[in-house]
């Protein structure tokens, strides 16, 4: 018994510790939420800036830089955006080199021990969103390396889905699966043409005819080729985009709606023996639901137009994530499985033991403490890892006018389908001038 | 017992208040590469090629209005998918032209608003005899244009990242490019899937 004691002690305080490590990722944020939603950006900044602490300790840095980006962005202090974003950029850049030593314990404990990596469409909105802000800050050029910027790592995430897409329907064939295409079809997205959108009005605003045309057929391709991402038309605005009359200055509006879908768990149970299952926590994505159903844009007395879509970010976010899924499936039953497998053996154990007189009986106690604990540690342990962004827009619309050359009071309009004003953006003596990018941005993330 | 509690007391402390940063200085010629991007080594493997080039370039010899071709510094695009400020490349140029001796040099659109202003000013304040005539600048022959884009390839963990520069002297009379100049550094980057 006196020799038992010290391996249970030592065995307890490595399961305890490896449960600590491996806890929640889960943060209610909904304080936040509720500010942004109600428009009051400056409220939602200082809340999330409060709880900085508890949102890095939970879901790590880099959630934390692309939260503060986001809601720096909507209450438009651009500059404080950017330094987030940026950070944000390099985290997710770190974060390719693994620790070994995470990565081992994300297969005893969870995935939430591994540094977060960020998600595909983190990284490709962060450019989009720092080009707007560049914008904003009037840094035309640099905005428009952050489109490009953009564009390189879509054109790597192509390169990976094509090659991921190819060692599925290889694996999928040699296991001689009927359908292929069925276990491969969701991962679509290889381009934005939200980025493309913008890099489009930025190139023309550098007179870089080029670069303008490349990204306006760009737009045109996203729709094409990603029909499953973009179940819309493409902007009738585009068109228009190319040829701005000599005598008219273009104003071009872009919004954000809604708020991007997050990750939930879901827990299914594997059955061992009749005592013992395999507890199965994943990730999935779940949509937010946005009120608005349209974005009207009235600029004084002389336009009135609707926005039109351009981008279902959330889908983007959804579809991306179905990559993962497969994998994070995969690690996680065998997790589990590795786990009530050790609970199952130590019982069997436990019970032999028991059977063998006086010292058997001591050790057979021993062991029973010990599938007590493995079977707590198996279910406290076993959690799905929620971390990501909470502040991407679900949405993005688009549009444009071509006016005489003046300052105007602009007006944007969100609505329901009811036609209920949800939220209005009003510019106040707007000065639109020719020969320059007239892009103002309204938010209503509602 | 006391003198080691206290040793190692004072080591905690010592630690304790260590902190993260290091500063060291280099020497300026000493290559280090961090992240990959475009760093110091670049612009001076470009800085390096460009004045060399430029400097024996015949341009210098064509005929002028001045005993010397006059350069004024234009715009390098940044065209490429990185922040980098192309003014440090344009500005070693300027100075290699200046120092030559061989060619003037004049002040560039970012200053001359602030010259012009000094001007006005010294028509108030300053004295007849000091003060500087208006209409009296020296006008360029030729405009420093240029610009720097990039090109990746990657792959999982390996990366080929590749910037182009590109700079000319344009005939501001003519339009005629009577210099042009392109470098192009490759870099292969390959990034450690896993650390301890």
């Amino acid at each position: 018994m006196s020799q038992g004691k010290p391996a249970i002690i030592v065995l307890v305080i490595v399961m305890a510790v490896l449960v600590v490590s491996g806890c929640a990722s889960t943060i209610n944020l909904k304080p936040v939420e509720i500010q942004l939603e109600s428009g009051d950006y400056q409220k939602a900044v200082t809340t999330l800036q409060s709880r900085s602490d508890e949102l890095q300790r939970v879901q790590g840095e880099l959630v934390l830089n692309l939260d503060l980006g986001l809601a720096h962005h909507y209450n438009r202090d651009f500059a404080q955006s950017n330094l987030h974003l940026s950070q944000a950029e390099q985290l997710i850049d770190k974060a390719y080199t693994q620790s070994v030593t995470a990565n081992l314990a994300s297969f005893i404990v969870n995935d939430t021990t591994k540094e977060y990596p960020g998600e595909d469409f983190e990284d490709i909105y962060s450019n989009v969103f720092k080009a707007l802000n560049y914008q904003a800050l009037g840094m035309t050029e640099d905005a428009m390396v952050e489109i490009r910027r953009s564009s390189e790592k879509q054109q790597v995430l192509k390169n990976k889905y094509e090659k991921m897409l190819s060692l599925t329907t290889d694996a999928a064939l040699s296991n001689k699966v009927g359908n292929v295409q069925t276990s491969v079809v969701s991962i679509e997205f290889s381009h934005s043409a939200l980025s493309d959108y913008l890099g489009m009005l930025f190139a023309r605003t550098l007179g870089d005819g080029a670069d303008k045309d490349y990204y306006y057929n760009q737009v045109g391709q996203a729709f094409a080729s990603q029909s499953h991402l973009y179940p819309f038309a493409v902007p009738s605005s585009l068109e228009e985009e190319l040829s701005i009359p000599q005598d008219r200055a273009r104003l071009n509006i872009i919004a954000f709606c809604g708020l991007e879908p997050q990750k939930k768990e879901i827990v299914d149970y594997i059955p061992l023996s009749r005592n013992n299952w395999a507890k199965i926590a994943l990730p999935v994505m779940q949509g937010r639901s946005s009120r608005i159903a349209k974005v009207q844009v009235s600029v004084g007395e002389v336009a009135d137009f609707l926005l039109e879509p351009i981008e279902n970010l959330g889908e983007v976010a959804s579809n991306t994530f179905q990559l993962r899924k497969q994998s994070i499936y995969n690690k996680t039953v065998l997790r589990s499985t590795f786990k009530a497998m050790n609970t199952e053996i130590l019982g069997i154990t436990a019970h032999e033991l028991s059977k063998q007189g006086d010292e058997g009986h001591t050790y057979g106690a021993i062991a029973d403490v010990l599938t007590i604990f493995s079977s707590i540690f198996q279910h406290t342990s076993e959690q799905a890892d929620l971390r990501m962004s909470h502040f991407f827009p679900a949405l993005a619309m688009v549009g444009g006018v071509n006016i005489p050359e003046g300052v105007y009071d602009v007006t944007i309009s969100f609505k329901d389908v009811f036609g209920n004003i949800l939220g209005n953006v009003i510019y106040k003596a707007l000065p639109i001038t020719k020969d320059k990018l007239n892009l103002y941005e309204a938010d209503c993330i509602r | 017992m006391k003198r080691l509690v206290l040793v190692l007391l004072s080591t905690l402390l010592v630690f304790a208040g260590c902190t993260d940063t290091r500063v060291a200085r280099i020497n300026e010629n000493k290559q280090i590469d961090l992240s990959g991007n475009w760093n110091d080594t670049d612009i001076k493997i470009v800085s390096d090629a460009m004045i060399k080039d430029c400097l024996k370039g015949s341009w210098m010899k064509k005929k002028t209005k001045g005993s010397k071709p006059v350069v004024i510094i234009g715009m390098v695009e940044n065209r490429s998918s990185e922040h980098i400020d192309t003014t440090i490349i344009s500005k070693k140029l300027e100075a290699a032209l200046m120092s030559s001796g061989r060619v003037i040099t004049v002040a560039d659109f970012e200053n001359r608003g602030d010259i012009l202003m000094e001007r006005e000013y010294q028509e108030q304040f300053a004295s007849k005899k000091t003060s500087k005539n208006m209409k009296n600048e020296t006008g360029a022959d030729y405009m420093l244009l240029g610009s720097v884009k990039t090109n990746l390839d990657q792959e999982g963990n390996k990366a080929v990242r590749t910037y182009y520069v590109d700079l000319a002297l344009v005939s501001v009379e003519t339009g005629e490019k009577v210099w042009m100049q392109e470098k192009t550094v490759k870099k292969y980057i390959e990034k450690n899937h896993f650390k301890f």
